[in-house]
């Protein structure tokens, strides 16, 4: 069974958003709802101090509180797939944030309003890509939340053409923001192959998840650099 | 009047929430209006009129603890809300063995 797994090296990361930028292309980002973002660190004691930098975006928990939560009540916006990604349906979300309540890492965003990417400028060709061709994830709407999908509309084209094996090396498979990055601090594929780069890389770093105490088991694992999370 | 509609929605949150200590899982009735709002909304309801707690049990600081990692870091609320919420002070009652429904850890998801 694949499943899918990302490791970001905070040892590597230099802070340079390139990641966040590529995702803001690729998911057709609304203002105010980022699904990646990088959070900076101060650390050390003067004089010797520095800065880490700790990208973000959805952890695709096996134990997800959002889903939890979500199914609860009823609406079931919420799914978690045979791979392991965990997606929003924008058509079930009623935008009650009881997902963004429950997130301990505040993943999930709110979509307050379809702000024009350039307020005042009118609407880009690429904000007018009509709704029916975009893929699902990216038919964004007002008033639901929305969140990281680990690229899912690449996954699952990789799914379709039985090219599993390429997710994390082939760019066409792989999350924008794994691809971009050019120091190879993020490294993305399939945990269950234990010769994926991911795996190996998870081994050799000593990578682990962050805030285990909610026990929501993510499958987003760092190097971690500079104190305890 | 006021007084009496006040003692039914109380005691009606107070039987609800009797109901859940029990049930534990069946807490959230499919269909209800859910809601984050402060002044109406059957969260703060449940948590700062039901189980009484205060504000700042949630809302703790206006800064973030330095291990304190989410996107809602850059999240302008406008000063909306009374300070940020650790999910920290969710995990006493909303883990398995806690009083309310473990959103955190210990249940498999359906
Ligand atoms: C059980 C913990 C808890 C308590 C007690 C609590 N809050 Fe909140 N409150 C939250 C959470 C969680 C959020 C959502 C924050 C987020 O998404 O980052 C929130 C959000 C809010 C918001 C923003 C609402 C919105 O529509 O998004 C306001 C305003 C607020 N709280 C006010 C209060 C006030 C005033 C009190 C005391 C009467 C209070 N809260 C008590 C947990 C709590
Ligand atoms: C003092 C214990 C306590 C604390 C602390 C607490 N809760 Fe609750 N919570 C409850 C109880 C009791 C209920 C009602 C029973 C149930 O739904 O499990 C509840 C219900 C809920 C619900 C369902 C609400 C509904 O509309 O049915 C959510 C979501 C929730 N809590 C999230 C949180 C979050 C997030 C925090 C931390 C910011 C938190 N709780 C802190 C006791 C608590």
């Amino acid at each position: 069974m694949v499943k899918f797994i990302r490791m970001i090296d905070m040892e590597r990361c230099i802070g340079c958003r390139a990641c966040v930028a590529a995702c803001y292309t690729e998911n057709y980002h609304t203002s105010g709802a980022p699904w990646n973002a990088v959070i900076e660190h101060e650390i050390g004691t003067y004089p010797n101090t520095g800065l880490a930098y700790m990208p973000i975006n959805c952890m695709h928990c096996e134990d997800p509180p959002c889903k939890k939560v979500c199914d609860d009540m009823g609406a079931h916006a919420i799914s978690k797939n045979e791979f392991g990604v965990v997606l929003i349906d924008y058509e079930k979300c009623d935008g009650c944030k009881y997902c963004a309540a429950v997130c301990p890492y505040g993943v999930p965003q709110y979509n307050e309003t379809m702000m024009e990417l350039y307020p005042g400028k009118g609407r880009t060709p690429y904000e007018n890509v009509s709704d029916t061709d975009r893929h699902p994830t990216h038919r964004k709407k007002p008033k639901v939340m929305e969140k990281c999908t680990f690229c899912w509309h690449k996954l699952e084209k990789a799914v379709a053409d039985g090219k599993t094996d390429r997710i994390g090396r082939d760019p066409e498979y792989t999350p924008s923001c794994d691809v971009v990055c050019p120091v190879n601090a993020r490294l993305f594929g399939d945990i269950e192959d234990p010769n994926s780069a991911v795996a190996k890389g998870i081994g050799a770093k000593k990578a682990t998840q962050i805030k285990k105490e909610y026990g929501t088991r993510p499958q987003v694992y760092y190097a971690l650099v500079g104190g305890d999370f | 009047m006021t007084r009496m509609l006040t003692f039914l929605v109380v005691a009606a949150a107070a039987i609800t929430i009797a109901a859940c200590d029990t049930t534990g899982e069946q807490a959230m009735v499919p269909g209800a209006k859910y809601s984050m709002n402060v002044e109406d909304g059957r969260f703060h309801n449940i948590h700062a009129t039901g189980q009484k707690l205060a504000c700042e049990t949630c809302h703790a600081g206006t800064e973030y603890q330095p291990d304190f990692v989410t996107l809602s870091k850059y999240a302008d609320d406008g000063g909306a809300s009374p300070g940020i919420v650790d999910r920290a002070a969710c995990l006493g009652c909303h883990k398995a063995g806690g009083i309310a429904t473990a959103w955190y850890g210990g249940r498999a998801t359906r």
